[in-house]
């Protein structure tokens, strides 16, 4: 079983006697890039203040690498680097002086860590510039850059690639994933834009309305959402037996009483039509489905039905 | 804590605020300790029935024996501008402590677990290290230059540095209580616009509302005992005041450094970081 870094349970903050999270139950293991979806106003950033004590929860459990006591999460906030929405750092700094700032603060002895967090975000050649002529997209390689700096364990993201431009946007995603892959690092990561987001989760958190509705892998998801011909029939015995034989794949799944999903023949729909009406199967429907991480979600958040 | 305050250092020194609050603050210094126009404490005396000519023919033969200051006897003058100094209190409480929360920096410091405690301290004892630092050019400048114009008038004796340790120790200590105050205005409003405003009206305000509600009832204004301001500009005339007074000031300025601390250690643990 994986080791867990972060696992909350029933997670609750309440403003004016609403609930902004609403009894979150959330696990993310070692290793993970946990994609954190959900709309604006959905209850992300409100998650990811709680778990970094920005903000106190009105109920629930919060454990971070195993510590669950106000002494064991200080101590375990010490591995862990954030950047909360837009990162925040002093506007009359040049990148390596706001750093230098916090190496003091965290203290940490190696004055070294500054030039390799820099060159792990691209921002070696910067100059003098100040933080506060910055554009967003050299703010959030900082941002990133200031998470790392303390050699974390494990990272929170709150919407890092909002307002970037496509190249960056590109060296974000590639800067998290050489993260995770090369130093072994876990990242939550929330966003709402789901295609960045399906290209380098392993793990997802859907929370609508502050309700953790879906965690699910990335396997689980690409099970869920891959494109397949669902059949309605009227025998589906007899259905797999044709299908096994006559269209010579294994590549399908009986579902309830009537359905067989087929992830073949995606193409062809009418040879599986012909091939079962052959062998005297009626073939009441057939339809082409399934669903992107974008579809999938929609789904879950409107309540909609989920197609595979 | 102490590397919250070392990296609070280095950042104050990178910037210009810090220069230009203090630029400012010795040249008003030295000009009034050139110019001799500061008021020497308070009036402790009534000044019903005395005519505005006497009034002001008093004023100028105080200016001209304030131009004449010697050394000895800046100090105890240049107590009497100290009630003027707090007002550079605002800067050094916004540079420390106000900048974290304009530009949301706060919330890089206490996601690492750095207790809220601990970050309150480091944010108010460079404060009131700054403030003793302004009290300390208030009472070092003046006999500077007033020994350079007039010379320093006599020998250094243990009864005149025990009288102005006095003056300046007590002034100090509600220095001290002013930017405890200050400090706990910045973490109940987190805010640069509201924490000048706040700060200012706590300055300003209570020597005029207590003024007004003397108006109303002679019992009232003496509220305005408990008013730090008005008691830093009375210590200015500490070696003629009674013990009560002196006692009374000592505890205010005990009440407003525990209260104000305690409240605004209360009220940032309780707060929400935007």
């Amino acid at each position: 079983m994986n080791e867990s870094v972060l696992h909350t349970r029933n997670l609750t903050k309440l403003y004016a006697g609403k609930p902004a999270v609403d009894n979150v139950n959330m696990t993310i293991h070692k290793g993970d890039i946990y994609g954190l979806i959900g709309k604006n106003g959905a209850g992300k950033t409100t998650l990811i203040r709680m778990i970094t004590s920005l903000i106190g929860q009105t109920g629930g459990d919060i454990e971070l690498f195993g510590e669950n006591t106000v002494a064991g999460l200080t101590r375990a906030r010490k591995r862990v680097g954030c950047v909360v929405e837009t990162p925040a750092l002093y506007p009359g700094l040049t990148a390596e002086q706001n750093l230098e700032y916090y190496r003091i603060l965290y203290g940490i002895p190696e004055k070294d860590r500054i030039k390799s967090a820099l060159e792990m975000v691209g921002l070696t050649d910067i100059g003098n510039k100040k933080f506060k002529n910055f554009s967003l997209g050299m703010k959030q390689r900082l941002g990133l850059a200031l998470a790392i700096l303390g050699h974390p364990d494990f990272i929170l993201l709150d919407e890092p690639i909002n307002g970037l431009d496509p190249i960056g946007i590109i060296e974000m995603r590639e800067t998290i994933k050489n993260l995770n892959e090369q130093y072994g690092i876990t990242i939550l990561m929330s966003s709402h834009i789901l295609t960045e987001l399906s290209q380098i989760a392993t793990r997802y958190g859907i929370i609508n309305n502050g309700r953790l509705v879906k965690e699910l892998t990335n396997s689980q998801l690409a099970e869920q959402s891959q494109r397949c011909l669902s059949v309605t029939v009227d025998d589906t015995k007899k259905a797999a037996v044709i299908i096994e034989t006559a269209l010579n794949t294994t590549n399908f799944k009986s579902v309830g009483q009537n359905e067989i999903r087929i992830y073949d023949y995606l193409d062809n729909p009418s040879e599986v039509t012909y091939q079962l009406n052959s062998g005297g199967v009626r073939v009441n429907t057939i339809q082409e489905i399934g669903d992107n991480l974008e579809d999938y979600f929609k789904a879950i958040v409107e309540g909609g039905k989920i197609k595979c | 804590m102490l590397n919250i305050v070392r990296a609070d250092l280095y950042r104050i020194f990178r910037g210009k605020a810090l220069y230009i609050t203090f630029g400012v603050l010795i040249a008003f210094i030295v000009l009034q300790a050139v110019a001799g126009t500061g008021t020497v404490g308070v009036s402790t005396g009534s000044v019903s029935g005395i005519t505005e000519a006497e009034i002001l023919s008093s004023a100028l033969d105080e200016m001209a024996e304030i131009t004449k200051a010697d050394g000895m006897t800046a100090p105890f003058i240049m107590a009497g501008v100290t009630g003027n100094l707090v007002y550079f209190l605002l800067p050094l409480i916004i540079c420390f402590a106000g900048t974290d929360f304009s530009s949301g920096t706060v919330k890089n410091v206490l996601s690492r677990g750095i207790s809220r405690t601990k970050y309150y301290f480091a944010k108010l004892i460079p404060v009131l290290i700054f403030a003793v630092i302004i009290q300390v050019l208030n009472l070092v400048l003046p006999t500077i230059v007033a020994t350079i114009r007039h010379g320093f008038g006599g020998g250094f004796t243990t009864d005149w540095l025990i009288s102005v340790l006095k003056v300046y120790g007590i002034q100090t200590l509600l220095m001290l209580a002013i930017a405890c105050v200050g400090v706990f205005i910045v973490f109940l409003t987190k805010k640069t616009a509201s924490i000048t405003a706040l700060f200012l009206a706590f300055l300003l305000a209570p020597t005029m509302i207590f003024y007004i509600l003397g108006m109303i009832s002679p019992k009232l204004e003496n509220l305005i005992n408990y008013d730090l301001v008005t008691n830093l500009n009375l210590m200015a005339g500490f070696s003629e005041l009674p013990s009560g007074d002196i006692i009374k000031a000592f505890l205010l300025c005990a009440f407003y450094i525990i209260v104000g601390t305690v409240a605004g250690i209360v009220v940032f643990r309780k707060s929400d970081i935007k």
